[in-house]
């Protein structure tokens, strides 16, 4: 299909409607592949608790919040991206996810319980949204420098916070505050996964609408300014939903990098710049790559004698980075 | 020479050589809590002069000042106390302030804990060191013939898994001491076959591995939500523990390499007992 000059309907319905279509596809094929395999007759004739309790309490939750996570991270990127004018912007360029995880530490050093830590650390992404917002408004306007740089002495600050309770209290508790950092997937329930998509479901939904407005957003200040356009509100707009989608998906998932970079910048390079576009097709790739980094992460060291898996930040990482210098190299 | 330059090469002697001003003393520092255990057995507790903040058995040993912890060691408090040995064990990763110990002068001995023969091999070690070497040998004998007694208990066959933490799961794998404890006592271990020491298990594979007995070790370091605990494995129904509700909750502390190894293997085997 060849990109036409400006965007049509029926060009962004047929993308579009193919990306949806591919999302749900590997979805299916990753509930069932595994490892293990789960046969999709097993489940139906229900004879063997074994495959439902895999699928239903393991293996269905993991991989539906392992395709709203990425949906999520990647949808932030662009948002922040374009609200930034930076293409280095991502979920953790705004403070917002360092807010989280202080937030989901100190609940974790008081010994709170895992549904309460993972509140805290909602709220604590709410405060430091609200926070950050106050402090980078400049004549009631938010400038992207003042914005950036906020977010950026946030997530320092709230990192040094972070170091802090890490050595000051015991072992153990270390290690689960090392794995919030580098994130997991894994252990989540149905309703657990079902609350965060809710939260996330609302904010794409408002971004979505916002998207044409990220076009205008993205040109910055001083153009939409001498245009004689005020883009004040969909900024803030913008900004909020953004914040509000990472502070539920750190809250549950820790900290999962280069998801939000790499996937936006990934759709850009082939489909281009234009944000009616890019968004909901990073939401779609942002799913589809966490959907496959967290099945390899499984499966690369199931079986034989290691037995283990690692962790999803791991290989997000190690595909990513490689795979974007290639396709940035290429495109130059 | 003036007043002035005596005070600022005076000043300098001071500030170059304040090893040489500290007296070595006759003290022992043991830089983990299983040591202290140990040493305390060896009748040799009156001898520490630093141990971590986590030795807090037995009550005597949380009166010694506290030197370090798991992943560091205060370097000045352990070259103003000068001991004459300090014990660590290999385990531990803090090489570097132990390299700068030692270019000090400071005598460090290792021990190896990593499995259940260095363990043995370790206590006879210690003893040597400070020529305890009898009380080494009946301390090493009675461990080994109450672990003998529980071997010989006949116990029915069951596939237990030790959980360390939930919130990722993490087991307890092959190739390490708690391992081996449990294939000496003749206990299947469900996770025995990963090479990993502690490996990361995902739910699926808990679920797929279909332990008879979970033993969740990690209330020691996540004091709160045993209750909330038991409800999270009470979901996965098609585990034989969880149908059978056999899932247990231990203190990981009961199964540091002392003597109270053998308090923590019986409790093991208790649970198991039909």
């Amino acid at each position: 299909m060849k990109r036409p000059a400006a965007l049509s309907f029926d060009y962004w319905f047929k993308v579009v409607g193919v990306g949806f279509c591919f999302f749900c596809i590997v979805l299916f094929l990753l509930a069932f592949i595994g490892p293990p395999f789960i046969s999709p007759f097993d489940l139906i004739s229900s004879k063997d608790p074994l495959a439902g309790d895999l699928f239903f309490k393991a293996r269905l939750p993991r991989v539906l919040f392992a395709f709203v996570v990425g949906g999520a991270l990647s949808a932030s990127g662009v948002a922040f991206q374009s609200l930034l004018r930076n293409p280095l912007a991502d979920p953790y360029t705004l403070g917002v996810s360092g807010g989280a995880a202080l937030g989901g530490v100190a609940a974790m050093a008081l010994g709170f319980s895992f549904p309460m830590v993972t509140l805290v650390a909602f709220t604590g992404a709410l405060v430091s949204l609200l926070l950050i917002y106050r402090l980078a408004q400049v004549n009631g306007r938010l400038p992207s420098a003042s914005l950036l740089l906020t977010g950026v002495m946030f997530n320092a600050f709230a990192f040094a916070l972070i170091l802090l309770i890490n050595s000051l209290i015991s072992f153990g508790q270390a290690h689960q505050i090392l794995f919030f950092l580098i994130g997991s997937l894994e252990a989540v329930s149905l309703n657990e996964v079902l609350w965060v998509s809710l939260l996330v479901a609302g904010g794409l939904f408002i971004l979505f609408f916002q998207s044409s407005h990220m076009n205008i957003v993205s040109l910055g200040e001083e153009t939409t300014h001498s245009l004689g356009i005020s883009a004040e509100i969909h900024r803030k707009i913008i900004f909020i939903s953004a914040s509000v989608i990472v502070g539920a998906t750190v809250a549950y998932a820790g900290l999962i990098g280069f998801v939000g970079l790499f996937v936006p910048h990934f759709v850009r390079l082939i489909f281009g710049g234009d944000h009616r576009l890019t968004f909901p097709l990073s939401v779609i790739g942002g799913g589809i790559f966490l959907g496959l980094s967290d099945f390899l992460s499984h499966l690369l060291f199931w079986s034989g004698d290691l037995q283990t898996q690692l962790p999803v930040g791991v290989i997000t990482a190690l595909i990513g980075g490689p795979f974007f210098i290639y396709l940035m190299k290429r495109s130059l | 020479m003036s007043n002035f330059r005596l005070k600022i090469l005076l000043f300098l002697i001071l500030l170059f050589n304040f090893n040489i001003l500290s007296v070595a003393s006759a003290g022992v520092v043991s830089l983990k809590p299983n040591i202290t255990e140990l040493l305390f057995e060896l009748g040799l507790g009156d001898r520490l002069v630093g141990v971590t903040t986590f030795c807090d058995y037995p009550e005597e040993a949380k009166g010694i000042e506290k030197v370090g912890d798991y992943s560091h060691v205060d370097i000045e408090k352990v070259l103003k106390i000068h001991p004459e040995i300090v014990i660590n064990s290999k385990e531990n990763s803090i090489e570097r302030e132990i390299i700068f110990l030692e270019k000090r002068g400071i005598k460090v001995k290792f021990l190896n804990f990593d499995r259940l023969n260095q363990f043995f091999d370790s206590i006879g070690d210690l003893s040597k060191e400070f020529d305890r070497e009898e009380e080494g040998k009946k301390i090493l004998s009675r461990i080994k013939s109450e672990l003998e007694e529980l071997r010989a208990i006949d116990l029915p066959s069951e596939k237990v898994i030790l959980v360390v933490g939930v919130q990722p799961l993490v087991v307890v794998g092959g190739n390490n001491f708690l391992n081996d404890l449990l294939a000496y006592l003749n206990i299947s271990n469900a996770a025995g076959g990963s090479r990993v020491r502690y490996p990361n298990w995902g739910v699926e594979q808990l679920i797929l591995s279909q332990p008879t007995v979970i033993i969740d070790l990690s209330m020691g370091t996540e004091k709160k939500g045993e209750a909330m605990r038991l409800k999270w494995y009470r979901q996965f129904q098609s585990i034989p523990a969880v149908k059978n509700n056999r899932i247990y909750f231990m203190d990981i502390d009961h199964f540091r390499a002392s003597s109270r190894l053998v308090r923590g293997a019986k409790k093991i085997v208790e649970l198991l007992k039909p």
